[in-house]
């Protein structure tokens, strides 16, 4: 959907066609899922974040001004609910491994395969470790492939502080990765 | 795009799970709904409380005018009654203490202890008829 359609839809919506609101649920809905999944342990926890950002969002309307896309505005909201909600249950964080699937490696020998499927298991393991913003972060980098500059609307920073902390965290990522494959492999 | 990210990229790619649940848009519109039904609460009560302040302030108002236009009490006057009020006791005193004060209230007493010996009378009377009638 073009922002042009988007923001008629949302203008549409503020006059009282609320039921339009189902587009734009069904539309985002799978992006908000994948990344607030990706923060929030616990799937049932997730879903209820993600929900409750949809309606978050729809009481916001009126404050969505167009000046990013719509989807960056969703993502800002759901960068603060998921991380804030992932800050409250740190303590009890289910590991990202259990419900990653590694990707399909039936091009590659199964040696090959194997090594990856090891060094995305560690690369998981480590990528629970982080903080929950710096979870949000590189997800929406890496997978959603957010710009530098999305990303500073969605968090609050300034594009220098985006690119430092990106730098910083697959830094600290490459570290955590080259220590632990140093554990399995000696 | 160095190794790393080419690895980083791999494995969100691979643990993306954007599958969106059954009646998820469904959930969202019934959570709509109740929040909406909350958000009118606390709009009405919010709306109940500013009309509450607003009649007292009418009210406080409407009492200020009558009191000062009406009755002529000014700030000094109250300012007089005020100064007044240390005294009180002391008035009250002087006033149940004299000795006609004690002979109207014993008078009063009395006219209390026949009033309560007169119900207590009138009971029983009227429960020694109902026992008759029902025989």
């Amino acid at each position: 959907m073009k922002r042009e359609e988007e923001l008629k839809i949302i203008e549409r919506i503020l006059n009282g066609e609320t039921a339009l609101y189902n587009q734009l649920v069904n539309l985002h809905a799978p992006r908000i899922l994948s990344v607030v999944r990706g923060v929030v342990s616990g799937r049932e926890d997730a879903e209820e974040v993600a929900q409750d950002v949809f309606v978050k969002a729809y009481f916001s309307l009126k404050s969505f001004r167009g000046e990013c896309s719509f989807s960056t505005w969703l993502f800002r909201i759901a960068f603060n609910m998921s991380v804030s909600k992932a800050r409250q249950r740190r303590t009890e964080h289910v590991p990202m491994e259990k419900s990653a699937a590694v990707p399909d490696t039936s091009a590659e020998s199964r040696e090959e395969s194997m090594d990856k499927e090891n060094r995305f298991r560690i690369l998981y393991k480590a990528i629970d470790e982080l903080e929950p913003s710096d979870r949000f972060l590189i997800l929406s980098f890496y997978n959603h492939e957010k710009s530098i500059k999305e990303i500073c609307d969605i968090c609050g920073m300034t594009e220098s502080n985006v690119k430092v902390r990106l730098h910083r965290i697959k830094k600290r990522l490459g570290v955590m990765l080259g220590d632990k494959m140093e554990v399995c492999y000696g | 795009m160095d190794e790393m990210d080419k690895l980083l990229k791999d494995a969100f790619s691979g643990m993306d799970d954007s599958s969106v649940p059954f009646g998820f848009a469904e959930k969202i519109g019934k959570k709509i709904d109740a929040a909406a039904v909350k958000k009118a609460d606390r709009e009405e009560l919010a709306r109940n409380i500013m009309l509450a302040i607003l009649f007292a302030l009418l009210f406080m108002t409407a009492l200020f005018f009558l009191n000062k236009y009406f009755f002529g009490i000014d700030s000094v006057r109250i300012s007089g009654i005020i100064s007044e009020m240390p005294d009180f006791g002391g008035k009250m005193k002087t006033l149940f203490g004299s000795g006609d004060s004690v002979l109207w209230i014993v008078i009063g007493m009395n006219v209390a202890l026949l009033l309560l010996a007169e119900r207590i009378l009138a009971r029983k009377l009227s429960a020694r008829e109902k026992e008759r009638s029902d025989i």
